[in-house]
């Protein structure tokens, strides 16, 4: 018999309507009850409902074999999307179909995440080396340099804990995949002191612009082919290794930092380090983080309810609906609302990690992490964000910010891991039955299974 | 591998704890900070205006100065175009009596937007409209407070007018929490008790959205308005009216003051302006008319045009002459026709010569002749320098005004540093007849006159008799009698000033004007002007028994500029204001009698 996951459905509900309602009630005033946004936002969940549904019934197996399919068709939408998409918030990020707009972005999450669970399954045994590491790697640099172009630095950044976490369950060491991650806070950091001028004070022995930071990687670098000569002697490889790690790390954040300072728009930088001291600018990059935090502080224990005169109300929340929904929930229903909601994202948390669990197929499984790191990173960085403790990125909170794109993505992955959970939980009898039952069909015998 | 999913699942819940913890820090335990700073946030402080202190007479019942409550209808251009036909609004501008200067005027206007359609409307005109104003869009009407100046210009000098502050008045009031949309006094008692007068501003808080449109329930007093004070001034309205009459349309000055305490009760000075119109008219290019009028409508005259006090000032030379030359008060003195002076022949005013005169009858009949050579003979420049000076003549009174003048009393030193030349003694002769270079203000000679009727003490004239809480009407400030200086000098002196001066009124020149009821003495005064022998100065001050209290003296000080046509008004307006003086006492007897 097979089972449905019936509490990742019901979480999953829960939010969704948790999503409407604040939709609901950011939009409609005394002029209009039901906004067209509304209207939009229910039909949105509607269909998200459906491909829930639809997916749970499909088998996996069938999905993996379109799965390169798939994933090459999100790459030229991506490409498409760089032609000729919408210009929204300053990035390139929208493919008008009618009326309606699909972020490829979105999507693209959930077309590589299959792909790579596909190909990972085939090809298992050479995560163990490093150099094939890198080759997928370059597989996941594909979309994340076609999203990174628009630029949405936001959605670019959720494929490396993707690929992080797809690349651990499939064999890669965990020293390469600390790696990727250690990088990425050594980036913002070097981001961070290229801003407040580390590089350029007047101790640096470099009297150009940044010139410290040269200073700084010609260092990590003679440290970095010191140890590894060190490392020929055989002798004491496990601090070599560590030293290497560490001026490995340095280099590679400044290098990336420096390039990252070239690349992202002043905008995005002050966004991604204002979080660190909104009041700096207060009524700049820092407006956003301050407003929220009005707004969610003056939420209380249970909250302000519903009553006018809120920060939200008066619309000093920017974006109130969609990146900062958080916040305006916060300041509705406090603290308990609040944790509540925290408490239904770890309940789906789990139940993905369960049907991790108890998948028996190596892609399975690894779809099932891979969507666990896309669910918890929108999560934590969104929330980190109205919260305060992460930078500024367009990411929005799943199942409950406004949008259909990231909401279908999203249920598109919930289907899959509801179907590999339907399917974990049938019988060896039933497996066995049908894969009989196909072999024959497949030859035109019939055979009741019953006969034997 | 599957120790490896449950160390991802484990890791991310631990993780999302974190999501909890900030909660629980922002919400719970900064909680408070934050709700104040988005209060702070959504709020926006506004500044309540404090009512201006209204202005009394001494009678302290109708307030000279108060605030109005006026409304103004405004039209939204935009609005009221895209709703409604050009024919139709005319129609409704027409029902609502806008007139049409103002109509074509807005269809006319292009650039702005808002339209003040009507100003100035009271309740009941604003009640007329409201239902034409409240069905159409784009219509709106304003409630604003005028200062309202219920004589108009009578007293305009004293009372001054408000304005929109200036630049660089905000400077130096921006301390006392001055904005720039302010309302300030720019003249008279208005500037000189602006603080008096303002009051302190309230604060009210609001709840604006983040296009700052505000909250309609959204407001909150967080510190009320203190009303200004209301201030009692010593003027007398029914005496102040008297005055104002009786000087008319003609260019000059006249101030009556109680001698015994210094207290002004009228004064009056022409041309005058409409307060009215210079506080509550957004209309800039008439005000800088006002202000730049030819004839100087704005100039207190009282106390800032000083010019030569002709024959009054023989009140000076006679008082030093009597205190020098005690023994001296006997004797008769020659008034002949002129008097040579070097190589210049000093004419008396009558050109021939009157004989042999007592001193207080060539006073009275104000003979030059005697007084040239009192001035050369028997005092010099120096003692009748002194005795000016003694008697307030080149100071300012500190009446509480602003930009009083000193006028000049001349000296050796004074002529040389100005001139570069020296004294002569035809210029002491033209002294002691108060012609020349000295020139003094009315208000000056008032309290000259003063000084005499009170046996040498000069007090401070003053224009403020209390300050009152506007809603206790509790007293704040009373202001008692200053005394300026005090002169050791003999009564007997006084008293033949006295005689001299009553002298001038029953046998002297104006023994056929003055012909009011009650004893009046004083001196006339028939000044030169420098640009023509017919246009003369008309003085005369004079003072009289205050009827309503024979006790106490009243001073009043005329002067007629010498551009007016010659009338001998000076001693004609006093004798108007001394026969309103006398017809009140009549009154009072009557009730006395009754």
């Amino acid at each position: 018999m097979k089972r449905i996951n019936i509490g990742l459905f019901l979480c999953a509900l829960a939010l969704l309507a948790i999503g409407l309602f604040f939709i609901y009630i950011g939009t409609s005033n005394d002029e209009v009850q039901y906004s067209a946004r509304f209207i939009k936002h229910f039909f949105f969940v509607l269909a998200g409902l459906a491909f829930y549904v639809v997916l749970t019934y499909i088998d996996f197996e069938k999905l993996k074999h379109m799965s390169f399919a798939i994933f090459v068709s999100c790459l030229l939408l991506l490409l498409l999307t760089l032609a000729m998409g919408e210009i929204v918030n300053g990035a390139r990020s929208w493919l008008g179909v009618w009326n309606f707009g699909i972020q490829p972005s979105e999507f693209a999450k959930i077309a590589l995440l299959l792909y790579l669970s596909h190909l990972l399954e085939l090809h298992k045994p050479l995560l163990q080396k490093r150099t094939s590491l890198l080759l997928y790697s370059l597989i996941l640099l594909l979309p994340f340099l076609l999203v990174l172009l628009q630029p949405d630095f936001g959605t670019a950044f959720v494929f490396f804990p993707l690929g992080m976490a797809v690349f651990y369950i499939a064999g890669a060491r965990l020293s390469d995949i600390m790696f990727i991650l250690f990088v990425g806070i050594g980036t913002l950091i070097g981001i961070i002191l290229f801003e407040n001028g580390f590089f350029d004070s007047d101790l640096s022995l470099f009297a150009v612009q940044n010139g410290g930071v040269i200073l700084f990687i010609i260092i990590g670098l003679c440290i970095f082919f010191l140890s590894y000569i060190g490392s020929r002697t055989r002798l004491l490889t496990i601090y070599f290794f560590a030293i290497r790690y560490v001026s490995g790390l340095v280099v590679v954040s400044l290098v990336l930092a420096r390039i990252a300072i070239h690349v992202l728009k002043p905008y995005q930088i002050s966004r991604l380090v204002s979080f660190i001291d909104p009041h700096a600018d207060p009524l700049g990059s820092g407006w956003h983080i301050l407003q929220s935090l009005n707004a969610v502080g003056s939420g209380g224990y249970i909250g302000r309810g519903f009553k006018e005169g809120s920060v939200s109300d008066l619309r000093y929340l920017p974006q109130h609906l969609t990146d900062f929904i958080y916040s305006f929930v916060a300041e509705r229903w406090g603290f308990l609302g609040a944790s509540g909601i925290v408490i239904l994202y770890l309940l789906i948390l789990w139940q993905v990690t369960y049907v991790a669990y108890v998948t028996k197929s190596l892609s399975g499984k690894l779809f099932c992490v891979g969507f666990l790191a896309v669910f918890f990173t929108h999560f934590i960085v969104n929330a980190g964000m109205t919260l305060g403790f992460m930078p500024i990125t367009g990411i929005p909170l799943l199942l409950l910010s406004y949008g259909g794109s990231a909401l279908f993505a999203c249920m598109i992955g919930l289907g899959v891991i509801s179907s590999c959970h339907r399917k974990s939980t049938q019988t060896h009898v039933e497996a066995y039955d049908k894969e009989y039952n196909n072999e024959y069909k497949n030859k035109r015998i019939y055979i009741h299974p019953g006969v034997e | 591998m599957n120790k490896k999913i449950l160390f991802i699942g484990f890791g991310f819940s631990i993780a999302s704890f974190v999501v909890i913890i900030s909660l629980f820090s922002i919400q719970i335990l900064q909680g408070e900070k934050n709700r104040r700073a988005s209060l702070e946030t959504i709020s926006r402080t506004y500044s309540i205006n404090a009512r201006r202190g209204r202005i009394y007479d001494r009678a302290y019942d109708t307030p000279l100065v108060h605030n109005s409550v006026r409304y103004s209808v405004i039209a939204d251009k935009e609005i009221l175009d895209e709703y409604y036909s050009k024919d139709y609004l005319t129609i409704l501008f027409n029902d609502m009596k806008i007139r049409p200067e103002i109509i074509s005027r807005y269809h006319q206007g292009k650039k702005e937007n808002d339209h003040t359609l009507l100003d100035n409307l009271s309740y009941d005109e604003l009640a007329e409209r409201i239902t034409q104003i409240n069905r159409h869009r784009g219509l709106t009407w304003e409630r604003h407070s005028n200062r309202t100046y219920t004589y108009g210009s009578q007293m305009a000098h004293v009372l001054g007018y408000i304005g929109r502050i200036s630049p660089r008045d905000l400077e130096t009031r921006a301390p006392q929490g001055y904005s720039g949309n302010e309302l300030v006094g720019k003249n008279g008692i208005e500037l000189m008790y602006e603080e008096v007068l303002r009051g302190s501003l309230g604060k009210e808080s609001q709840i604006v959205d983040v296009l700052g449109k505000k909250l309609e329930k959204g407001n909150t007093l967080v510190e009320s308005a203190r009303p200004g004070f209301d201030i009692i001034l010593t003027i007398d309205a029914s005496y102040q009216k008297v005055l104002e009459e009786a000087l008319g349309k003609r260019t000059g000055a006249a101030v009556l003051m109680r001698a015994e305490t210094g207290e002004i009760l009228a004064m009056a000075s022409y041309p005058t302006f409409n307060p009215n119109i210079l506080s509550n008219n957004k209309n800039l290019k008439l005000i800088t008319s006002i202000q730049n009028d030819k004839t100087s409508p704005l100039l207190n005259r009282t106390i800032q045009s000083h010019v030569p006090p002709a024959s009054t000032f023989k009140i000076v030379t006679l008082f030093a002459f009597l205190n020098e030359h005690p023994k001296l008060w006997e004797t008769e003195f020659s008034c002949p026709a002129y008097v040579q002076i070097g190589n210049r022949k000093f004419y008396n005013w009558r050109r021939y010569n009157d004989g042999r005169q007592p001193l207080d009858t060539g006073f009275a009949n104000s003979c030059n002749t005697i007084f040239y050579t009192l001035g050369i003979q028997y005092l010099g420049v120096e003692k009748i320098f002194d005795y000016a000076s003694l008697l307030g003549l080149n100071k300012i009174t500190n009446i509480g005004l602003p930009w009083e003048e000193a006028g000049i009393i001349p000296s050796r030193s004074w002529k040389y540093s100005r001139f570069g030349e020296i004294w002569q003694d035809g210029d002491t002769a033209n002294l002691a007849i108060g012609q020349g270079y000295v020139t003094v203000t009315p208000l000056q000679m008032a309290q000259m006159l003063s000084t005499i009727v009170n046996y040498g003490v000069t007090y401070q004239p003053q224009l403020i008799k209390q300050i009152v809480d506007s809603i206790s009407k509790k007293v704040v400030k009373d202001f008692a009698p200053i005394v300026m200086t005090e002169m050791n000098i003999d009564k007997p002196v006084f008293e033949y000033m006295h005689k001299a001066l009553q002298k001038v009124v029953t046998h002297g020149t104006v023994k056929n004007v003055i012909t009011a009821s009650i004893p009046v003495a004083g001196k006339t005064g028939t000044a030169q002007t420098e640009s023509s022998f017919e246009n003369t100065h008309s003085w005369f001050v004079s003072y009289s028994p205050d009827p309503t209290d024979e006790k106490q003296h009243l001073v009043l000080s005329v002067w007629i500029d010498g551009s007016n046509e010659w009338e001998y008004w000076g001693p004609r307006a006093s004798n108007i204001v001394y026969n309103h003086l006398a017809t009140q006492r009549s009154i009072e007897d009557k009730h006395e009698a009754n």
